[in-house]
């Protein structure tokens, strides 16, 4: 019973680790190639949850073909972003960054409140419906299947960064923009990817998610204040980092969450990350595009 | 003979304030020059200008007959211009051969391979330390990789920022005499130096710059000549 | 006497006889006020009918001590500086004999004082935080009398219910707010009284996403019911992974079950995922006794529309107002208060609206439970 109950605490914190780890690393990356902090991180992840509604419930799409669609939309929605917005920022220029990123997820909060209403709607996917369970480990396919989608978009991440030319320049500009520029590398165009890519997984961890929780207009907030803490934790700009710190706070939260109290937990996520915004600036794993 | 590149009033700077202003300059095609002046005077500002990485503010910049001072680095790159920034400028966190293989970005896969190949020939170094991270490397050994990277494309005008800043007189040696040979291939090379006489012995031609723009221009011998620039930038008469 | 002065004292005479009958008396002044605007409009409007149809009512029969019944109404938007707003234009300008108010818990506080000064008395239909009782009556404020049950109340009566259940072991799960603080709080009480067991109380961020971990430590804590104190969309967060993850332990507490229902599939209701899910309900419309099913059916004749809470207890309040002007025997403030401190006035609900010594009322509240493949069900009426 005891082993069983551990076990079926690490399988939710590892199904729940990897969410984290698609969101830390979309900002973590924008961070890493634009210099720039998205505020705005969650409330695309709850665009890409209300898209994935919108396709699999009120038009009846398949849900896989709408999880495609819904990255795909969301790179796109990137590319404007970038195109409209990011472009003009310069790499030192937080402040306006941050304004322009926090006022950009108020009005995408409220518009979607004003749009939707507050009332939280529900992706069903009856293929989904159900659970497997591995050493009597209870698992909703709904969260196996996110969890899936959450290592897929790790692993082709990693594929992308290491082994195409996009990803190349990806990672020479999180390494010196300047060098970057010298080299050849457009430096505007791998902004742009960089931001289709990192809302890409947004959208897919909205689209993963929809079937699992109700998807309203503040889904995100909560969310995406973990995955800042994780970024910061794991060191601004390193995704090895922050994929570590989110499997490990996914794992560390259901654990510690089920012995201790989880309002501990939520305390001990923020009291970490201050721990090394003091003791270690550049984080555990320091900085770097790395994986 | 036309000029390589010809600064038309040109005004450069990081904001709308200008760093750079209104300087105007011709560099001979297949010709050596050097750009000193005092510290902050400009001079990074300036090579960086003719590769994109500031703001133009006015004026034009024509490389070979064509107006170039709208394009992005990267044309400009492809037009045969290649810029080594000051101080250490490559990717740290990245091995030699990564290095290179992003020096040659630019280039198709079976060119770069030629051109990494030629550059590896060249300075047995780099493929002595090929997976080492750049990062390791001495400062001497990170300006021969940065120079290589620029070199990999075959540029015809190469923007050299201080390229012996830092180093040990053996391997400042070293660097001019790869200048040097560069110079004769008939590579147009604009080179900003602290390293007076070293870069003078080399160059064909000095422009002084001061608060951002041209105080002086002319061969070495004219400035050796010149007392109050002696006095103001190159220390005590040799 | 002359002629004239003869015809004068007839007049006067008249007069009196006039007013006295109550004829030509002005009419008695209510004030309300609510959130007519803003997120919560569609209470305020319940409000508003509750009030306006005892008044229509009482008004068919001729009003109290002859006289007729006026509303004046003052928005408040649930906010608590509008609210001073109004409830001052209603006492200083409208000069209202009494209010009924505010619907908010924050709005219902930060005028209460107000009506104190002003020697008005104050009743409170809709407002359940716990933070009024202790503020009225012994508690220093005599002019405020609340009818509803308050959220101390009612988490006595589901303990009342899980009691009755045989209830042995329970835990609490609450959001991290004054609403889930509140409501813990009371539950701990209320289940100490009643001799249940609490083994845990979990508190949780507002907006949680993830239920899994807190669902998978209370099945495996093995207590009989968890009540949980959680706002709408992390209720139905909450039950949809309950579905998800087949979560055993049963739930209780406030939560409305048609918004339980509507979180989970109609398949996992109909093999009765769900039976022995229970929330407590301050009022039901489908309360099954005759003296509800006539409210019901004379609120649906004017309204087209079903009663709710908000309505049904305004249409009482506005009752028990009444009843304690007409035993004031005067349209005086003083004695309308000391007439409300002795009401006994027997509620639909089937309890009796009293106020104890801070007056508070304790009347019925209503326990609804899913049943045979997730139908609601009234199970029983439980003193708050
Ligand atoms: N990245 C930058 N942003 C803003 N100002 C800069 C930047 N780099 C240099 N400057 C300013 O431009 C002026 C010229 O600098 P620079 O061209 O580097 O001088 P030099 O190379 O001649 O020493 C200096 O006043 C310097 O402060
Ligand atoms: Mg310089």
């Amino acid at each position: 019973m005891e082993l069983q109950y551990l076990l079926q605490l690490a399988a939710n914190g590892i199904v729940i680790g990897s969410v984290y780890a698609l969101l830390a690393i979309g900002l973590s990356l924008i961070f890493g190639i634009l210099g720039v902090v998205n505020f705005a991180h969650g409330e695309f992840y709850m665009l890409g949850a209300t898209a994935t509604y919108a396709l699999v419930a009120l038009l009846g799409l398949d849900y896989w073909v709408s999880i495609v669609l819904v990255m795909l939309v969301a790179a796109a929605i990137g590319i404007a972003l970038h195109d409209l917005f990011l472009k003009r920022i310069g790499r030192h220029e937080f402040e306006r960054s941050m304004l322009l990123t926090l006022g950009l997820a108020m009005i995408l909060q409220n518009g979607a409140l004003a749009i939707w209403g507050a009332d939280p709607k529900f992706v069903r996917v009856p293929a989904l419906s159900g659970l497997i369970s591995p050493f009597e480990v209870r698992i909703p396919l709904t969260r196996a299947a996110a969890f899936a989608a959450a290592i897929a978009g790790l692993f082709g991440l990693i594929y992308l960064l290491h082994r195409t030319r996009l990803g190349q320049a990806m990672r020479a500009v999180a390494s010196n923009p300047t060098a970057a520029s010298v080299v050849g590398i457009p430096a505007n165009l791998i902004a742009r990817a960089t931001v289709a890519v990192g809302l890409a997984m947004c959208g897919l961890a909205g689209a993963a998610l929809a079937p699992i929780y109700t998807v309203h207009p503040l889904m995100g907030t909560l969310f995406v204040f973990k995955a800042f803490a994780i970024v910061i934790i794991g060191g601004m700009g390193s995704l090895s980092g922050a994929a570590i710190v989110a499997f490990a706070l996914g794992i560390v939260e259901s654990t510690v969450g089920a012995y201790v109290s989880l309002s501990t937990t939520e305390g001990i996520v923020f009291a970490v990350m201050i721990a090394v915004l003091l003791f270690r600036p550049l984080g555990l794993f320091g900085r770097g595009l790395r994986v | 003979m036309t000029p390589a590149l010809a600064f038309e009033g040109v005004s450069a700077g990081y904001s709308d304030e200008a760093i750079v202003r209104d300087l105007s300059c011709t560099i001979e095609d297949r010709s050596v020059t050097c750009l000193i002046g005092a510290n902050g005077a400009g001079k990074s500002t300036l090579l960086k200008s003719a590769f994109g990485l500031v703001r133009h503010l006015g004026g034009r910049l024509i490389y070979r007959g064509e107006a170039i001072h709208e394009l992005l680095p990267e044309a400009r790159l492809q037009r045969g211009i290649a810029l080594v920034p000051q101080g250490r400028c490559n990717f740290q966190d990245m091995t030699v051969r990564e290095n290179l293989w992003l020096g040659a970005y630019t280039l198709a896969r079976p060119a770069a391979e030629a051109a990494i190949g030629r550059r590896v020939a060249q300075f047995p170094m780099l493929g002595r330390k090929w997976n080492q991270l750049a990062g390791n490397l001495s400062g001497g050994e990170q300006q021969i990789l940065e120079m290589s990277m620029a070199l990999l494309v075959d540029p015809t005008l190469l923007l050299l920022d201080e390229p012996s800043l830092g180093l040990s007189p053996k391997t400042m040696n070293e660097v001019f005499a790869v200048i040097r040979a560069l110079a004769a291939s008939g590579v147009t090379v604009v080179m900003v130096e602290q390293n007076v006489h070293g870069a003078l012995a080399i160059s064909d031609r000095v422009i002084v710059l001061d608060l951002g723009q041209k105080i002086f221009e002319g061969p070495p011998t004219a400035v050796m000549a010149d007392a109050h620039i002696r006095t103001a930038f190159l220390g005590a008469a040799p | 006497m002359t002629t004239q002065t003869r015809m004068g004292v007839v007049a006067l005479f008249l007069g009196a006889a006039m007013s006295s009958s109550g004829m030509a008396q002005e009419p008695i002044k209510i004030g309300l006020t609510s959130s007519f605007t803003g997120t919560a409009a569609l209470f305020g409007q319940h409000d508003r009918y509750g009030v306006e149809m005892a008044l229509a009512e009482l008004n068919d029969k001729g009003g109290v001590l002859g006289r007729r019944f006026v509303l004046e109404a003052e928005d408040n938007k649930c906010s608590p500086a509008e609210g001073v707003k109004a409830a001052t234009k209603l006492l200083s300008e409208h000069k209202v004999t009494a209010i009924i108010g505010a619907m908010c818990s924050s709005v219902t506080l930060a005028i209460m004082p107000l009506i104190q000064r002003a020697e008005t008395p104050l009743v409170i239909p809709v407002s359940t935080s716990p933070a009024i009782s202790p503020l009225s009556g012994k508690g220093g404020n005599n002019w405020a009398f609340r009818t509803t049950p308050s959220d101390d109340g009612m988490a006595m009566a589901i303990g009342r219910y899980l009691k009755d259940k045989g209830v042995k072991r329970m835990a609490v799960v609450a959001e991290d707010t004054d609403y889930g603080r509140g409501g813990a709080r009371g539950m701990t009480e209320a289940l100490k009284a009643v001799g249940i067991s609490l083994v845990a109380t979990e508190f949780i961020p507002q907006n949680t996403p993830d239920f899994t971990t807190l669902l998978t430590k209370i099945d495996a804590m093995n207590v009989d019911r968890v009540a949980v104190y959680l706002l709408s969309t992390d209720v139905q967060n909450f039950f949809r992974q309950y579905e998800a993850l087949g979560a055993r332990t049963r739930v209780t507490g406030r939560a409305e079950m048609s918004v339980v229902r509507g979180a989970v599939t109609p398949e996992f209701l109909a093999k009765g995922g769900l039976d022995g899910t229970s929330g407590l309900n301050p009022y039901a419309f489908g309360l099954d006794t005759p003296e509800n099913k006539d409210f019901v059916a004379r609120f649906r004749a004017r309204y087209n529309t079903d009663p709710i809470q908000m309505s049904f207890y305004s249409y009482e309040a506005t009752k028990v107002l009444a009843e304690a002007i007409a035993r004031a025997g005067k349209v005086d403030r003083h004695a309308i208060r000391e007439a409300l401190a002795k009401t006994k006035y027997k509620s639909i609900m089937g309890g009796q609206i009293e106020f104890d010594d801070f007056n508070q009322s304790h009347n019925n509240t209503i326990m609804i439970e899913l049943k045979d493949g997730g139908k609601v069900a009234i199970v029983g009426l439980y003193k708050s």
